[in-house]
């Protein structure tokens, strides 16, 4: 499950990363983001939240592949042990000299130990900076406290519906019904359910404060999204997060698999409702009337986002082809795996004995 | 002492011709987009006259008034700026180097009046158009934000002019290309460290506000408020 989630939060985020660059006006030049001593003899501008969201997104991809790749070293040893041919080779390169030795155990779970802790400050502080390259620039509607933790809640929020839906999948393409358990997806449900009642409260808290502050300027983008035309999808997101979602999910007899999936597809199309609420339309009603404009987004723009939603489901479904899907050692090890490394060890030769037939990444 | 350049726009003679629109593209080689792009609010006019309708009809009236970089003191565009391509310089304007701008369009999102500019395409002028662009003046390539500079060219040509005779320049030696062309002169430019020179004066007038002041962004752009109030013309 660890895997599953890890694998979406890093293909997102390669992915996310794209987009500041996709978006600057000379993409050629994005390394001009990194402090190096450069003939143009000038550093970043470390005031600028832009430069703070490079260190963040750098540090969270590179924290997040770490957390991701170390605990597959020992799943790709056993397939190296296992394959022939072309096969072998790569998995030979993949399994960085793997041996299964108790000191590489220990250090293994060392690593992982402290890669648990150190993932969840970054974590938080890369939706903060996110939200900030908002909350930074004095426009009505971002300029505001609440940005921070708002993000990081619908972080959590649709990541783990994202993860609902994925599990989901995999489960159903790769035969995953004896090790993904309607009680993951139950546990997984109750979260989901603490995160969309901790979003609703986030947007009234946001919304019920611009309203009566009455600033001019930020009253004709709350307006504009409350009654005017972005009405639509303002209602749509709150139908998507929170009034189809919170059912679902509170009566335990929906909480099922079909249940949290059909909750978690909304909740993806709500928070992605969310994001273009909070992009479009304060820039669209900044302070000065004669400047408001109105967007609508041109064929490059859309062929841009569908290539990236579609090149999310490529890497996935490749790294779910490629990589075992659920940790073998861990699974076999129980949750939490024991620091003894014989034990460890010899788990893991059970475990690929036992779910050898069961991966098509390494059979066939 | 050092210059700090200052504008103040009269809006009691602003007819809203905008004569400043036209010169200031002249002099500054600002490229135009084109009906499509200017539908998208793709323009790069680095000052425009905006209009705005008071009172009801039939007592209605058109209120003119110019809009450009205020050149504020506490300018939002210029912390946000990953690369120092907006800056302060030591004349107090906020200056966009080209060479530095990498397009992320952050200052154009953090500025509260809409007078950054980004180049969605490389410029070009119809035959033969391109004749009449100014040599002084760098011609901004695609993918940079450009914006009012208050004709930092002429400013430079200024001071050299009046170092070579060394003298001080004159209050109203240097004139932006709008403030130049401005027919019933109601734009005034001048240096805000020197009590005595026009800008100074004028905008010490009981008239003089600044736009979006409560941004807090210290504009050295004044506007002198309408005498005449509404419907008693």
């Amino acid at each position: 499950m660890t895997r599953c989630a890890e694998a979406i939060t890093v293909f997102a985020l390669a992915i996310g990363a794209q987009y500041p660059i996709i978006h600057l006006g000379r993409s050629w030049l994005f390394f001009w983001l990194i402090p190096y001593p450069s003939e143009r003899g000038i550093w970043p501008n470390f005031r600028s939240p832009l430069v703070w969201d490079f260190f963040a997104i750098s540090t969270y991809l590179t924290g997040s592949l770490t957390f991701l790749l170390l605990p597959i070293i020992p799943d790709w040893a056993m397939v190296r042990d296992r394959a022939t041919g072309l096969r072998k080779r790569i998995y030979t390169v993949l399994a960085l000299g793997w041996r299964g030795t108790p000191r590489e155990w220990h250090r293994l779970e060392v690593a992982m130990r402290i890669m648990a802790v150190t993932i969840l400050p970054v974590a938080v502080s890369v939706h903060t900076i996110v939200s900030w390259d908002f909350a930074m620039a004095p426009v009505p509607m971002w300029h505001s406290t609440v940005f921070g933790p708002y993000f990081v809640a619908g972080a959590i929020f649709s990541g783990i519906a994202a993860l609902i839906i994925a599990m989901a999948l995999v489960r159903k393409a790769l035969h995953l019904e004896e090790y993904l358990k309607p009680l993951h997806f139950d546990n997984l449900g109750k979260l989901l359910l603490v995160m969309s009642l901790l979003w609703i409260y986030f947007i009234f808290a946001e919304r019920l404060t611009v309203w009566y502050g009455n600033q001019p300027a930020e009253m004709a983008a709350f307006w504009s999204i409350q009654r005017g035309k972005f009405a639509v999808l303002f209602w749509t997101m709150i139908c998507c997060n929170f009034l189809i979602p919170f059912p679902i999910l509170a009566i335990k007899k929906l909480r099922t698999i079909a249940g949290t999936v059909i909750a978690s597809s909304t909740i993806v199309v709500g928070m992605w409702l969310e994001r273009f609420l909070i992009v479009v339309p304060p820039l669209e009603h900044k302070y000065l009337p004669y400047d408001w404009g109105s967007y609508r987004p041109t064929w490059v723009e859309i062929t841009i986002t569908v290539g990236t939603f579609m090149g999310m489901i490529l890497l996935y479904v490749l790294f779910a082809k490629f990589v075992p899907i659920i940790s073998i050692w861990e699974l076999k090890g129980g949750q939490h795996a024991k620091p003894i490394a014989e034990q460890a060890n010899a788990t893991v030769n059970l475990a690929a004995q036992r779910l050898d037939s069961t991966l098509p990444s390494t059979s066939s | 002492m050092a210059h700090r350049w200052g504008m103040v726009v009269d809006l009691d003679r602003c007819t809203g011709c905008e004569a400043c629109v036209a010169a200031c593209h002249a002099e500054n080689n600002i490229a135009t987009v084109g009906a499509d792009q200017a539908a998208r609010g793709r323009t790069m006019h680095w000052i425009h006259v905006e209009r705005y309708w008071e009172g009801e009809f039939p007592n209605i009236r058109a209120r003119f008034q110019p809009v450009l970089c205020q050149q504020c003191d506490a300018a939002p565009c210029e912390p946000v700026c990953p690369t120092y391509a907006s800056y302060h310089n030591s004349e107090g304007l906020n200056a966009q180097v080209y060479n530095r701008c990498i397009g992320t369009r952050y200052c154009a999102n953090a500025c509260p009046y809409t007078v950054r500019y980004f180049n969605w395409f490389n410029p070009a002028w119809d035959k033969p158009l391109q004749l009449q662009l100014n040599p002084d003046v760098s011609v901004r390539e695609v993918g940079v934000m450009e914006k009012c500079t208050f004709c930092n060219q002429r400013i430079l040509a200024g001071e050299i002019k009046a170092k070579a005779a060394n003298r001080e320049l004159q209050d109203g030696e240097v004139k932006p290309a709008c403030v130049q062309s401005c027919p019933p002169t109601a734009m005034v430019f001048g240096d805000l460290n020197d009590p005595n020179s026009q800008v100074s004066r004028m905008s010490r007038s009981v008239r003089a506000t600044t736009l979006l002041a409560e941004v807090g962004t210290l504009p050295k752009v004044t506007y002198l408020e309408r005498e005449s109030s509404h419907g008693d013309e």
